[in-house]
């Protein structure tokens, strides 16, 4: 992307950003009450945000992901009593509610947790899988070309031609 | 005229003319160096002579070729002649089937006596029928170079007429003692005498005479030495005739005959004019300018040029004892007071001064004599032939390793060059000769096979046989000879080693001109023994090319068992596979030509080459990779982590879609 679109993105007509708040502002008016549902019930989420260090903020998707799956029947739930802030008052008073929406995001922090513990587990076996592999390869091209070809190394700068598993 | 040979019970069918009989030994016919054998005419049932010739000797091909139809010349002419399996020797031979002599050999041997003749029964039985085969030899421009006493048949029983001997089983003139030989080839090796001219002959003739009225050897006693000193000093009639009492006529022919200078003997025309009743006048001897003052050799004293030449050419040592004194220029100087031969002396002497090693001295030597006396042969150490015979003295010497180097020396110093150089006079085939020198001295200055000495050998001596020890029991003279022996060598002696030695190389170079030099080159590739072998391959099959035999079965497979590392020089085991296979059934097929085809696939080649190349770069990279996950590459923490939040982001998705999926399946139930 050159310098000249960034410049433009940068400077978006004012009148674009009025329009978008003139129809933002009716929207958001309208749905308050689920906006205050789903901020009480994504606060798990928004923790996992400020405690996650890493620009991919890879443990706010995992919690938000599950969170906002558990959210939804709280959701449901004012959408079925009508988009009022007293709907909204009688939803979150329900505790089992609650429960759902932060048990889900309870368990995306598990998963989170356990994962590396997992992945580490997968790399050893793939990893020995592989070696094997090549080895055997390596078998055949001795058998086929002779042991004469073992006799050399890669130059420096030279790629090997097989990538990462 | 000459055919297929083949083999009865007891006798060996030649041309379906004649049976040769290898159980009946004539030796009263041998030539020196022919065995004779007794022969049947398959139709009348007449018998004839066959004379074996020697492996290590060529006949003279060209000369039989060209007597075959002469029947009526008072001599024995070959009638047939092949190459064929000869049971007495245990090999391959040279036959040549002669009309049977009527009646014994004149002499029996070169020094046997006999009853002396008379002069009337020399010019009836001896002058009239030699003068009829020389008549026919001077129209064909051919010497006979083998007139001599032990050389003469009776024609008949009653002894009455004579026909001369054969004179084409051995190279010419080899077989005549020193005394038949006029004093320019008296010197030379007998291999080396050559054709010579017919003044040669007719020489030969009057010595024959000479011989005919002693009963015997004139000179029986005297060394070469002694005998060339004495033609020198004295002429060939003095030393030949001596005192003995001559008619008028006789003494007449004899001095014609015997004359020293070529150019002033008699002449076939004076022969046969003295024949016919005219009377010449008697050719006075011409004997070399005698000195004020001797020249002192050892203990002996000579007073001419060429007695001193002989004298030194006779004593290697003396020679270098009066090069290194210097006195020659001097003497000739001052007592022959021939100021033109005494700078040509100095001139020869003083080339590289007096220092240099044996080498040198030895070459200095051979300039001397040559400048002392131009018309004697050219001479290093023991080696002398004529400047025509050199190849023939080499290859009649070629077993002999001292004559071997001396020739070699010979040639790279170029001194028949400087023989011509020397000549007084020039002749038309002294420029043939050149370039004969000039090549023989590039062949000599190439060591690989297919050059060398060995190209000498056999590029100027036509017919000669290959002395290859690869073809013992075989005679192998023309390059239509060389596949089918060496198949039979692969049949019967087995294929140990190589089917190629130095002598086959420049056999099959000289007989074929068109060997491709880059097989002559690659074939020396000592260094790259595939390269070597596969070269070794295409030299028999250009040789096949060129001859168009096919179905060497047992050469090619001994060919094939010979490109083992041109297979293993490939990388690829498929290819290397593929390449044996290919070689065997080219081999099967007796092919040679698809053979070395086969084994030198340039495209898979270098496909083999890239693959391998290509197979180390993805063995190293192998490698490099197993390094890496054997480190712990894989499971490093900070990998681990990036994958497992990757991981955890996508299970959560998976999960959050499938209750997405599931509230709403409920919320719309």
């Amino acid at each position: 992307m050159s310098q000249e679109n960034l410049r433009v993105r940068e400077t978006t007509p004012i009148w674009v950003k009025a329009l978008g708040a003139i129809f933002a502002l009716p929207i958001l008016a309208v749905l308050l009450p689920s906006l205050l549902v789903l901020a009480v019930c994504l606060l798990p989420t928004l923790g996992a945000y400020a405690a996650d260090r890493y620009r991919d903020k890879s443990l706010a998707v995992t919690v938000g992901l599950l969170n906002l799956c558990g959210a939804l029947p709280a959701l449901g739930e004012l959408w079925a009593r009508g988009q009022t802030m007293a709907a909204a008052g009688e939803v979150l008073s329900d505790v089992f509610l609650w429960l759902v929406a932060y048990g889900a995001a309870g368990i995306g922090w598990l998963i989170f947790m356990m994962m590396p513990a997992m992945v580490s587990a997968y790399f050893t076996i793939a990893g020995a899988a592989r070696i094997e592999e090549l080895r055997k390869r390596q078998e055949n091209l001795v058998e086929a070309w002779g042991g004469d070809i073992a006799g050399s190394r890669l130059t420096e700068g030279d790629q090997p031609s097989n990538g990462e598993a | 005229m000459h055919g297929q040979a083949s083999h009865t019970s007891d006798a060996i069918a030649l041309d379906q003319t004649f049976d040769l009989l290898p159980g009946e030994r004539l030796p009263e016919f041998d030539s020196p160096h022919a065995e004779a054998y007794g022969v049947r005419e398959r139709r009348t049932g007449n018998p004839f002579v066959c004379l074996v010739g020697q492996p290590d000797l060529a006949p003279r091909r060209e000369l039989i070729a060209q007597l075959a139809r002469q029947d009526r010349l008072p001599m024995m002419m070959a009638l047939a002649w092949n190459v064929v399996a000869w049971p007495p020797s245990g090999g391959r031979r040279f036959v040549a089937v002669f009309k049977r002599p009527r009646g014994r050999r004149v002499q029996s041997g070169p020094g046997a006596a006999f009853k002396p003749w008379r002069e009337d029964d020399i010019v009836r039985a001896l002058l009239q029928p030699a003068a009829a085969v020389l008549r026919d030899f001077d129209a064909r421009a051919l010497t006979h170079r083998a007139i001599r006493a032990d050389n003469l048949f009776f024609d008949d029983a009653a002894e009455t007429g004579c026909v001369l001997g054969e004179c084409v089983m051995a190279p010419p003139a080899i077989d005549q003692p020193a005394i038949y030989e006029p004093i320019e080839t008296m010197g030379a090796l007998p291999g080396g005498r050559g054709n010579g001219y017919g003044a040669d002959d007719l020489y030969a003739l009057g010595v024959t005479i000479a011989v005919l009225l002693a009963g015997g050897d004139p000179t029986d006693g005297m060394d070469l030495a002694a005998l060339l000193q004495s033609k020198i000093n004295r002429g060939s009639y003095a030393t030949l005739i001596g005192r003995t009492r001559l008619s008028l006529p006789m003494m007449e022919v004899l001095r014609g005959l015997l004359c020293d200078q070529r150019a002033e003997r008699w002449s076939l025309q004076d022969l046969q004019m003295w024949l016919g009743g005219q009377r010449l006048s008697p050719k006075q001897p011409s004997l070399p300018v005698r000195g004020q003052r001797a020249y002192a050799v050892g203990e002996q004293s000579y007073w001419s040029a060429r007695s001193i030449a002989a004298a030194l050419s006779c004593d290697w040592q003396q020679a270098t004892a009066a090069l290194q004194r210097n006195d020659l220029p001097t003497w000739v100087r001052r007592s022959l007071g021939d100021e033109a031969l005494a700078e040509r002396v100095a001139a020869a002497i003083g080339v590289a001064g007096s220092g240099g090693g044996g080498g040198l001295r030895d070459r200095l030597v051979s300039r001397l004599l040559t400048a002392l006396d131009p018309r004697a042969p050219l001479q290093l150490r023991s080696f002398a032939a004529g400047i025509d015979a050199l190849p023939q003295a080499l290859a009649v010497h070629f077993g002999e390793s001292r004559q071997r180097q001396a020739f070699g020396e010979l040639v790279q110093a170029k001194l028949p060059q400087a023989w011509l150089d020397a000549q007084p006079l020039s002749r038309s085939e002294h420029a043939v000769l050149r370039r004969v020198f000039d090549s023989m001295h590039h062949f000599l200055a190439r060591t690989e096979a297919g050059y060398g000495i060995e190209r000498c050998l056999y590029e100027f001596n036509d017919h000669w046989p290959c002395q290859s020890s690869l073809l013992e029991g075989e005679y192998v003279a023309e390059l239509a000879d060389l596949l089918p022996a060496l198949e039979r060598r692969a049949q019967t002696a087995g294929t140990d080693g190589e089917p190629i030695d130095r002598h086959i190389a420049a056999f099959a170079c000289a007989r074929m001109k068109a060997m491709p030099d880059r097989v002559i080159r690659a074939l020396a590739k000592s260094d790259d023994d595939p390269l070597r072998r596969l070269a070794l391959a295409y030299f028999l099959a250009e040789i096949q090319r060129a001859t168009g035999q096919a179905s060497l079965h047992a050469l090619a497979a001994w060919v094939a068992s010979l490109l083992g590392p041109v297979v293993e020089g490939y990388h690829n085991r498929d290819q290397r596979k593929l390449l044996a296979e290919r070689i065997q059934t080219a081999a099967a097929e007796g092919d040679l030509q698809a053979l070395a085809q086969a084994a030198d696939d340039a495209d898979a080649r270098l496909r083999d080459e890239q693959g391998f190349e290509r197979a180390k770069q993805e063995y190293a990279a192998i490698e490099q990779e197993v390094a890496r996950l054997e480190a712990g590459s894989l499971v490093d923490p900070e990998h681990v982590r990036q994958r497992s939040r990757q991981a955890a982001s996508l299970v959560a998705g998976c999960v959050a879609s499938t209750g997405l999926l599931l509230l709403t399946v409920l919320y719309v139930t």
